[in-house]
Parts: structure tokens; sequence; C-alpha cells
């Protein structure tokens, strides 16, 4: 197992920057993900480490050691494909089997390795069929099986569950860390989809428009989304601009207690999330960090009612969510607790 | 009136068929004669005329090296328009339209033309005794085009993902072109061969002026002999000729499927 | 030292590059320069082109030439649409049938086609001999050796690819279109012309395109049942070559040939370019 680490990557097509000084590193055996929308750089990113792409400066490197001269087929780097890219005209064997081939294993250990493989990724006995006799999740399987056969120092694997329907998207993405963890291949994956990099990964970096964003555990980016892009792209419903006042932070005229003004940008946004929002009776005294607004919009979704309120925080109607059985309408008033309040640099 | 419309519509429908077909079935009838002289229908039927074929030198000289032509010329076209689709497909280079155009000239030029122009340089160096050399380097200049565009399309058609997954397997750019860029490609490799080979053996307009004392081909010597002879021999020439071809329609039919002749 | 992406393209295009420039770019440019030049006067001259306009024989193989490919073109439009609207019409099982009798004629040695006009045209041929037994006529018809001849093997030669074009086009068309006609009052022959030849344009116009270039440079098919008698421009290159062994006639001629090619190359690039783009 090896680490990777990348310093300070730059990518330029012409006048174009696909990445910009981008750094983050995967510690040996740990999972990490770059998430960001399409075209932020991510799956460029991937390419310069699976040695595809040139890179324009900066330095990647395998266990401390640059692998800028390396060509992919050196690289000793398992990639599993958007596509999955199994050769359709080889049996499933011959594509898992192709990587050992490659590096000039004996047949009998090509066959026993293929066959481990596959038991691995839970495809016992598929060696004769050919991909094109698979379904998708099966395909996905053989893909792992064939990137992982050889003993990579490092798995690749590119938006790997985007070509799957949901249900059989839930089910590999726990395939996937099993076979992750039971391998203990240090993987990076690229998706666009955060509710796959927050369930599988042990690292994230946040791209978009070629930058990284913010680097960090699951859990820190769900706590402290770093600025208005990050939160908003994690699903935070609720971004306004807001400026530091006496004793807290006004949004629009509106004065909100909140935590320490230390290490505040300038300017800022605050965000909050929907579910963090408490309703308050009208008749409730404590006027701090109270928001009141119209109901003017409802969605129900299965467990919970979400709600527009147009508020005196901004245009932006303010999304609020509910209890299933709680159903509001007309002037509704809110608490938001400044624990809550998230402050996001501007983008 | 729709059904009139109809059997009209039908009846003009055979009347095309019979027009593109019918030359040819009584070509191949009536080359089962056994008189002297063509008829149709033949009041007897016989295959004299083909008997009499086999033991003409010129044919089967020049059947052989129709063949020979025919194979070595498409061998070559295959080699090098193979190398070069690759460069068309996935090359960045700048000089890729200025290729392009001098690669696929011989399918703008009429080849009438091309035949005359390469018998005219081939006449300033003297080198226009070299039959069997100029009808294969002739052969390979209006054959390279077609395999070029049937593989070149193949491999602009085929996912690039797969190279790179073979590069990131281990396998080294050369292996990877064998292992994974050609397989990819067989189905364009094998229309163009195909496409060539038929061309090659088919060819006149090129070969007409290339054929000579040292080497002919088939169709040139077949033409000439049009126009000398009266009796049957011609009509089981052809008779032959057809079987060819329906052996490599057979096997186009099977593989690659027909489309790739309505193209050109 | 690994090969620059530049030089592997390069590597890769050379032999085919080589060939080709070699035995028809050069060749090509050379028959550029024996057109404009004559061995009896000095430097670059029109006396070659001059002398094609002063002939009789050059002259009409030219209008002939022309005339020739008109008429091909507007009877494989004629025999064409019934065969394409056939094709489309016919069951799922037939149409492949159908297909291979379409593709079959164009794998076929065109001296084996022309051929087989020579049998049924000939003065003693199968068409002769039935119209003297039917008395019809009381001595052979002279038509091996016309234009007539050529027009006819010609049209053969180059139905299919018409048919194929048109099949192509009226393919992506909506097959309720015809019947949407049918049923708001319109008869099979205004529907025709009202529905199927409007949605048809693109595959008549590169049909068209097609099959008027290709008959422009026929040889074969001209030669054998054109005769000496009936030259268009093609024959007469054989001609100038090898019966009068004017080389510079021959070039002027196919230089002109070669002019005609390339309008009608870049006709089609337009058209596929323009024209085509505002039907989709």
């Amino acid at each position: 197992m090896s680490s990777v680490e990348v310093r300070n990557l730059v990518k330029k097509y012409g006048a174009f920057t696909a990445v910009r000084d981008a750094s983050f590193k995967a510690e040996s055996g740990s999972l990490i993900s770059i998430l960001g929308p399409s075209g932020c750089g991510k799956t460029t990113t991937l390419r310069t480490i699976a040695g595809f792409e040139d890179i324009t400066s900066g330095e990647i490197l395998l266990d401390d050691r640059p692998l800028a001269n390396t060509p992919p087929w050196r690289r000793n780097i398992g990639i599993v494909f958007q596509s999955y890219a199994l050769f359709p005209f080889m049996t499933v064997g011959a594509n898992v089997g192709y990587g050992l081939k490659m590096r000039k294993l004996a047949k009998s250990d090509i066959d026993r390795r293929t066959d481990e493989a596959l038991k691995r990724v839970g495809l016992p006995d598929s060696q004769s069929k050919y991909p094109r006799q698979l379904s998708g999740g099966q395909r996905q399987r053989v893909a792992l099986a064939r990137a992982l056969v050889f003993e990579p120092d490092v798995m690749l694997l590119d938006e790997p569950l985007s070509a799957l329907d949901a249900k059989l998207r839930d089910e590999m993405r726990f395939e996937l860390k099993r076979i992750q963890k039971q391998s203990g291949v240090t993987t990076l994956l690229v998706t666009h989809d955060q509710e796959e990099a927050f369930t599988l990964s042990d690292q994230i970096v946040v791209m978009n428009n070629a930058i990284v964003k913010q680097v960090g555990t699951p859990r820190e980016i769900w706590d402290q989304p770093g600025s208005a892009f990050v939160a908003d792209f994690i699903g935070v419903e609720n971004i306004f601009p807001a400026e530091t006042v006496a004793g807290g932070i006004e949004i629009s005229g509106n004065r909100f207690s909140a935590g320490s003004p230390n290490n505040r940008p300038d300017p800022f946004k605050v965000g909050f999330r929907s579910s963090d929002l408490v309703l308050v009776d009208a008749d409730n005294v404590e006027t701090e960090n109270r928001i009141t607004g119209e109901v003017i919009g409802e969605a129900y979704t299965g467990d919970s009612n979400v709600y527009q309120v147009q508020t005196g925080l901004g245009a932006e109607p303010v999304i609020l969510k509910s209890k299933k059985d709680q159903k509001l309408h007309g002037n509704v008033h809110m608490r938001l607790p400044p624990e809550k309040i998230l402050v996001l640099e501007e983008d | 009136m729709l059904l009139a419309g109809r059997s009209l519509s039908v009846a003009m429908m055979v009347f095309g068929f019979l027009f593109l077909l019918g030359p040819i079935l009584i070509v191949v009838v009536s080359s089962f004669t056994s008189a002297s002289y063509l008829t149709f229908p033949p009041t007897e039927y016989s295959v004299r005329w083909y008997a009499e074929v086999f033991s003409l030198s010129w044919f089967t000289r020049s059947i052989v090296s129709s063949f020979v032509i025919a194979i070595i010329a498409t061998a070559i076209s295959a080699v090098v328009g193979i190398l070069v689709a690759r460069a068309l497909a996935r090359g960045t280079f700048k000089a890729k339209a200025l290729v392009e155009l001098v690669v696929l000239t011989p399918l703008l030029l009429p080849v009438i033309v091309l035949g005359f122009a390469l018998f005219n340089i081939l006449v300033y160096f003297a080198l226009e005794g070299n039959n069997f050399v100029n009808l294969i380097g002739g052969h390979v200049l209006i054959t390279v085009p077609f395999v070029v565009r049937s593989v070149w399309s193949a491999m602009a058609g085929t996912d690039i993902s797969l190279e790179e997954a073979s590069l990131g397997l281990g396998a080294p750019p050369f292996v990877t072109f064998m292992n994974v860029v050609l397989p990819m490609a067989r189905p364009g490799i094998v229309s163009g061969g195909i496409l060539a080979f038929t061309y090659s053996f088919n060819d006149v307009s090129l070969s007409i002026f290339l054929t000579g004392p040292s080497a002919t081909t088939l169709p040139v010597q077949m033409m000439s002999h049009i126009e000398y002879s009266a009796d049957p021999t011609p009509a089981a020439i052809s008779t032959i000729m057809l079987t060819i071809t329906l052996v490599i329609f057979v096997i186009t039919s099977r593989t690659v499927g027909l489309k790739i002749f309505a193209e050109k | 030292m690994p090969m620059s992406s530049t030089q592997r393209d390069w590597a890769l295009s050379l032999p085919a590059f080589v060939i080709v420039g070699l035995l028809a770019v050069i060749p090509a440019l050379m028959l550029f320069v024996s057109a404009f030049t004559s061995p009896d006067i000095e430097g670059f001259t029109l006396a070659n082109f001059d002398k094609l306009w002063n002939s009789k024989l050059a002259t009409q193989a030219f209008w002939r030439t022309i005339r020739v490919a008109l008429s091909v073109t507007v009877i494989t439009i004629i025999l064409g649409y019934p065969l394409a609207i056939g094709f489309l019409r016919a069951n799922a099982r037939l149409q492949p049938v159908l297909l291979t009798l379409l593709v079959f004629p164009l794998m076929v040695s065109v001296v084996v086609r022309a051929y087989g006009w020579i049998v049924v045209l000939s003065p003693s041929g199968i068409l002769n001999q039935t119209l003297l037994a039917m008395g019809l006529v009381s001595e052979p018809v002279e038509i091996l050796h016309t234009e007539y001849a050529v027009i006819l093997g010609e049209s053969q030669l180059l139905l299919p690819y018409m048919v194929l074009s048109l099949i192509a086009s009226l393919q992506k068309a909506d097959s309720n279109l015809e019947e949407a006609s049918m049923s708001l009052g319109a008869n099979p022959v205004t529907t025709f012309f009202r529905i199927v030849v409007p949605v048809s344009v693109p595959g008549l116009l590169t049909g068209t395109l097609l099959v008027f270039a290709l008959a422009l440079t026929a040889f074969a098919t001209p030669l054998l049942l054109g005769g000496g008698r009936t030259p268009l421009l093609t024959t007469l290159i054989y001609t100038f070559a090898f019966t009068t062994f004017d080389w510079s006639a021959a070039a002027a001629v196919g230089l002109i040939l070669i002019v005609l090619a390339l309008v009608f190359v870049a006709l089609q690039r337009w058209v596929g370019a323009k024209v085509l783009k505002s039907y989709e």
C-alpha cells in the first residue's frame, strides 16, 4: 500500500486551466473522494494521477516518489473507468487476468489469482462469460476485480456508480466499501454525488472551477463547510450574505447573535440547514434570532414537509423542514439557534 | 384506386430489378449453351464453353495474376491503411488535414485520369515495363482510401477508455495496439479489406494503363477479348467472375454486412 | 528518447502518405504540367485546350458526356423511387433479400455488367432476336455502340447508388406521413408528389450528385457499349493515349475531368454541410 500526494498540481490546455494549484494527500490504505460538479477538474486530476495526461506544473508523489516520468503502464495503478472499459472481445477471465499477463506471471498463477479476485467481488464461475452477458452491476464488479487483481499501489475510480440505477447504486456502495477495506488499497474516487462521497470516504476533496475548495473528513465538511459553494454543494439550503455588527451579525438588517467573530472572513455569508430551524409559537416572547415570514410554497417528501417561507432576510425564500404531521400555512415563526449558523467564505 | 396504385408500384419495382439483374442473369444462363454463338434461352445446354475457357492460356494466366495482385495489394493497403487510420483517428498533429487530403486523393480524382497520369510518369522514368510491380502499386493506390475510411471510422467509434484501461493494466503502447486497438477495429479492417480486394480484383480503368506483356489482369483481358470474339467464352468467364464475386459477397454478408458496399 | 506524439503520428502516416503522394499526387501534378505544355511550343501554353476546343471529336465527346450523365441521372431517379419505396414497404423478411439484390450488382465487375448489355443489345442479341421473331422489325435495330447503349449500361451500373440514397432519406421520415396525407383526402399520386418526394429531397440530392459524378467518370461501360464511334471524355483519354498517341491532348482532357470531378466533390461537401443541415 502506498500514499498518494498531489502537490500544487496545475493542468492547462492551451489558455484553459483545468486544474489550478491543487494539493491533497491520500494516506496509505485510505479512501479519498474528489467531489465536485461536472467540469470542475476532478476527472482531469484523476487522469494526471493515472498518467493519461501530462501535468503542466506541480508534483504527484507515490510514497514520496515523484511519478512525473513514469508512463501509465509502469505506474501500477488500478483504474475503474466510468464506462468500466471492459474489453468486449475478451472473456471475463481474460479481462481480469490481463494485468497479470502483462506482468508476465505464469499461466497457473494468473488463473488462480483471477479466480480469487472474481470470488472476492462475488462473481465466482464467470470466467468464461463475455462482458455483454453481464448486468451493469456485474460489469462493475468485474472492473473492480480487474483493477485489484494485480495488487496495485493505488486504485482510481471515475464515477464508479453513475452508470447504475438507484437501487443497485446503494447496494454497490456497500460492496465497494467492503472490497476496498478488505484489500486495504489506497483509493481515490471521483464523484459528483455528495452522498456517495460522504458515505464512502475517509477524506473528501471538494473542487469547483479547477480549484480545490476544501479538504477534510466527511464530518468536518458537513459541520464546517468553508465556503458558500461547498455549503450549497453539500445541500445547505439557506445561504445569505451577512455582515458583522456589535454583538453578532446582520442579515439584510436583521440582527442575530452568532458564535465568535474571530476568524470570520470579510465579506462573508451565513448558511443554515432547513432542518436546523426551530418552529416557535407566535406568542413566544423570546425575540432573539427570530425569523418571521409567510409560507409561499410547499412540497411533501416521504417523512417531512418542506416549505418556502418569504422572510425579511432576502428575496430568496427560506427553506424550512417540518415533521410530516405538522402542516403549516400563513405566517410562521422560527428560531435560528446561534450554534447552527455556518459562517461561509464568499466565492 | 389504392389497389391500382399498389400493383403499379409493384410492377415498376419488378421492372427495376429486371433492369438491374436481367442482363447478368441472361449472361449466366446463355453461357451454358452448346452452340457456338449466344442464344437465350439456349436450345441445348452444355458446359463446353467452360472447358474451352480453362484451356485458354490467357485466361488461366490472367485470373491467377488478378488474384495475386489483389491479395498483395490488399495486404499492403491494409497495413499502411491501418497505420494512417490510427494517426487520423487518435492523432493530434497539425498536418492531420493534409495527410487526410493526400491519402484520400484517389477517391476524389477519376480513376481513369489517375491511371493515365501514373502511366505518363512511369513512361517518363522508363518504368512502364514492370507491369506486375506497377499493377500492385496502382492497386494499392486506389484501395488505400477504402481501408483508411472504414478503419478510421471503426477506430474513431471505439471508447478511448479501453486503450487507457490496457495501458493502466501494464501494457505498453505497442502491446496495447496489438491487444486492444486492432481487435476493436476488426470490423473496419475486415470491411476495408473486402472492399479493397473487390475493387482491386474488378478494376479496369487504372489497370488498362498498367498491364502489359509481363502481367495483366482478368477484367482487362476479358475486355479486349469481348471486342474480338462473338463466341460464348466471355459469357463463361463472366459467370466464373460472378461466382468469385458471390463467394466474397457471402463472406461479406456473414461477417460485416452488406452496407459496406453502399458507400462510394 | 521517446517519440513525441507528433513524431509518432507522422511515423504512422508516412507509408500511406508517401505511396499516395508518389503514385497519385505527383503524377497528377505532372499531368497538370503536360496539359499546359506542348512538344512544339516553349513554356506554358493553352495550345492543347485550344486544339480540343477546335476538335469536333472532343467537343462532341464533352457534350455527349454531359448528356449521358444527365440522362443516366434522370433514369436512375425514375427507376429509383419505385425500388426505394418498394423496399421500405416490403416486410421484414423480404427486406434483406431486396437489399441483397440491390447491393450484389455493385460488387460485380463493370466488364461483366457491360457484357450483359452486349448480349442483350447486339445485332444478333436477345432483343433483336425477339423483335425479329415477333416480326416487329425487319432488320436488327442498332442500339449497341450508340449513346443509348451507354445510357442504359451506366443507368444499370449506378441505379443502386440512387436507390440506397433514397432509402436512407425515406427511412428517416415518419411512415405515418403518407397515411396522414391520405386520411386528409389526398390520393396516392398526390401523396407521392406532395409528401414522399419532399421528404426524400436530401437523398435525392445526394443520390443525384453521386450518380452524376460517377456517370461523368465511368470508363469501361462507355468503352464497351459506346465503342469508338461514340467517345466520351473518359474514353477519349484512352483513345488519345493508345490510338493517336497524343499525350498532351490526353492530359488536357484528364485535367478537364479532374476539374469536373472536383467541382462535384465541392458541391457534395457544400450540399452536405449547408443544404442537408436544414432538413435535420
